[in-house]
């Protein structure tokens, strides 16, 4: 049912349709109006002219997962890091709820009646826990919100100007958000529940989205230096940095006001400010850029971030460090990280993901437009948890808690995202979150490899069971024989190319025995010469008992021909250092039909490298992840 | 072709030493070759000094390495 009445203020006309609606600004001269039970109208203080929307319009209409709604008002705070709006909606079945637009996220947010105190504000820190009812929330965010303005029907009393503590957070597990208002004069807490709505959750109504042209806003002259602000800029920018004298303007009050500045040289980013990037097909620009750096045992780690912007899409933040890219975009859900160690399990949801490293850093430089006040010198401390390609950052200042998650962007999805001809900077070493991706060379050798382990495993197995063994002959050599050469006994070889093993062994003890073979044919030739020696010793120093060498040798050969054969032994001696030989016998006995199943080694030792070639690389990909945050 | 060249490549090493496995384990291709001239073990004796084949060559080289 609607209801009319005129401002106490101005006298124009207004309408107010919605039957909770306890506020309305007068839609003339914009000065709040307020009535109680008895609709007694009270006049309040003005509306500042408010940031407007990309997205919402009082009046417009719009679609929240597929339910049509009209915006009927909204209020606009302003907090230390920039603004928020609160859209009081309106869906078609009657339902009212609060829309809070807060750095481009969305909010659906109800009223929570309190059947049970919450900590006061001044108790309150960020990461901490607080029953709300039957439900746990943790503290993201604290701060001071001034209402700068409103417009359209309020279904609550806030006056213009008034100032109040707040906090927001989240559920334990994701699953809702909250917001605690605090009265400024009786500390009495106000608390809203919801949820947050991810990207393309919401519609706005066709006619609500601003002409692109609008999107660059008023002329902004910068206090600092006096020249205007020529850049770009949405209207949920919160802060420009002054191209001329590069000094930070926050944005939301009437006037943009210094709240920093760039010192030294501008660092390398890889990207400008107005570049477009396409990211799933989606087209973003990049609003703004900063660059941190971490100090870490005295070394600095620098990395960038690139404010991307979408109008339907909204914010998209672009990491850049080491060469190796990331994108992301705020999420909300409690985290118990516990202590910072690297590879400890932390549990995200119903996923697992892994603690990188902690730290500490330091914004260094920021241009363009950005979405909240960041000053030059603010610190943040972090912790990184990784699920390659997925990862989770937790961002914490003083008042605040963010959470971030994101993915690793491969090169290739990099190098189509960007402008042609941009190049991108040479990637250097593993990133945290970067997923393993098997080479192309690799994919298809492990089937090679293994095919080759079994042929040669086969032919390994197959030489021990060929193998026919027969001793041909065994004779012991005394010192008199031997030293001064010696033919053995003659023995015969009926096969063409017969392989032959010719054991030796000799009892030296701290001494050696050095034979030579030469084998001489039916004709008294000798054809093939080998060598073989016995060397065994043995002592104490001042680390053990010590032994060295062996008392026995196999040597090998071929004889090509059959027929008669004998060998030609020659051999010679000695003890300890230089000291002379100890004529011990030399016992030989010679085996036909061996085969040498050593040769198959190498092959099978090589195609079982190639075959776990994929395992081995993704096993040293990791040892690159890890090592630069996992101690030795 | 990156990959056609790496598999040609792993397909042609592991052939390889599959080969020289089967020749050396079977056939014995690594073993001491035959002499070019196979030496008359009288000339041979004859020819060096204190008229045996193998005097003043012996191949040995070793001896007490006092545990290292």
């Amino acid at each position: 049912m609607e209801r009319k009445f005129q401002c106490p203020s101005c006298g124009a006309g207004n309408t107010v349709t919605n039957p909770g609606v306890v506020m309305k600004v007068c839609d003339y001269c914009k000065t709040a109006i307020y009535w109680d039970k008895e609709s007694a109208l009270r006049a309040g203080q003005k509306s500042l002219d408010l940031p407007s929307s990309s997205r919402f319009k009082v009046g417009a209409g719009g679609q929240l997962k597929g339910r049509a709604f009209t915006v009927l008002g909204r209020l606009s705070y302003a907090h230390e890091k920039g603004t928020w709006n609160e859209w009081f909606i309106e869906f078609s079945d009657g339902t009212i709820q609060w829309l809070a637009e807060d750095e481009g996220e969305l909010f659906l947010e109800s009223p929570l009646v309190l059947s049970s105190p919450v900590p006061p504000f001044g108790e309150l820190e960020p990461g901490m826990q607080i029953a709300l009812n039957d439900r746990v929330g943790v503290i993201e965010e604290l701060g001071e919100a001034r209402c700068i303005g409103g417009e359209g029907q309020i279904p609550s009393v806030v006056e213009i100007g008034e100032t109040y503590p707040y906090a927001d957070g989240s559920g334990a597990d994701g699953s809702f958000v909250f917001g605690l208002e605090y009265d400024a004069a009786t500390g009495a807490p106000t608390a809203f529940v919801g949820i947050a709505l991810s990207v393309g959750d919401s519609k706005a109504s066709p006619a609500a989205p601003e002409p692109e042209a609008e999107r660059y806003g008023e002329i902004i002259r910068c206090p600092s230096c006096g020249k205007p602000y020529e850049g770009r800029r949405l209207k949920t920018t919160e802060m420009v940095v002054c191209q001329a004298c590069g000094a930070g303007l926050q944005l939301d009050e009437a006037q943009a006001k210094v709240v920093g500045r760039n010192v030294g040289r501008k660092p390398p980013f890889s990207f400008e400010v107005g570049m477009r990037f396409t990211f799933e097909k989606v087209a973003y620009e990049v609003m703004g850029r900063l660059f941190y750096v971490e100090v870490d045992e005295g070394r600095e780690y620098p990395s960038y971030e690139y404010i991307l912007y979408h109008q339907d899409q909204g914010y998209l933040w672009l990491s850049e460090e080491n060469g190796h890219f990331t994108v992301s975009r705020p999420f909300h859900q409690q985290l118990n990280i516990g202590k910072i160690s690297p590879k400890r399990k932390v549990t995200v949801g119903q996923e697992v993901f892994q603690v990188y490293e902690g730290g500490t850093v330091t914004l260094k430089w920021v241009d363009g437009a950005v979405p909240w006040v960041a000053s030059v010198g603010e610190q943040t401390h972090y912790v990184h948890l990784i699920k390659p390609p997925a990862y989770v950052d937790r961002e914490k200042t003083r008042k605040e808690v963010e959470l971030f998650r994101g993915r690793y962007v491969s090169r290739a999805e990099m190098a189509a995202a960007v402008p042609k001809g941009v190049i991108l900077p040479s990637a250097r070493g593993v990133y945290s979150c970067q997923p393993y991706v098997q080479s192309d060379w690799i994919k298809g050798t492990a089937a090679i490899g293994i095919g080759f382990f079994l042929l040669n495993f086969l032919l390994l197995l197959y030489s021990f069971g060929a193998e026919k063994p027969r001793n041909v002959f065994q004779e012991n050599f005394s010192w008199e024989q031997y030293s001064k050469e010696h033919l053995s006994k003659s023995f015969q070889v009926d096969q063409a190319n017969t392989i032959f093993r010719l054991d030796g062994s000799a009892p030296v003890n701290n001494s050696w025995l050095a034979a030579d073979f030469g084998l001489v044919d039916s004709e008294e030739r000798v054809t093939k010469e080998f060598f073989g020696d016995a060397s065994y010793y043995h002592g104490t120093d001042s680390e053990g008992a010590w032994t060295e060498g062996n008392r026995s040798f196999s040597r090998y050969f071929r004889i090509e021909k059959p027929g008669s054969y004998r060998l030609l032994v020659h051999g010679t001696g000695g003890s300890g250092e230089l000291g002379p030989a100890r004529k011990e016998p030399l016992g030989v006995s010679l085996v036909s039909g061996v085969t040498l199943p050593h040769y198959f080694i190498w092959p099978i030792l090589l195609s079982l490298v190639v075959a776990l070639l994929g395992t081995i690389s993704r096993i040293i990909f990791d040892y690159r992840r890890w090592k630069p945050v996992v101690e030795e | 072709m990156k990959a056609f060249i790496a598999k040609v490549l792993v397909i042609s090493v592991l052939g390889v030493l599959t080969i020289v496995g089967v020749g050396g384990a079977f056939y014995g291709w690594f073993l001491p070759e035959p002499l070019k001239k196979p030496v008359s073990l009288r000339d041979g004796s004859a020819r060096a000094r204190g008229g045996m084949y193998f005097a003043g060559r012996t191949h040995y080289g070793g001896g007490f390495g006092a545990g290292k």
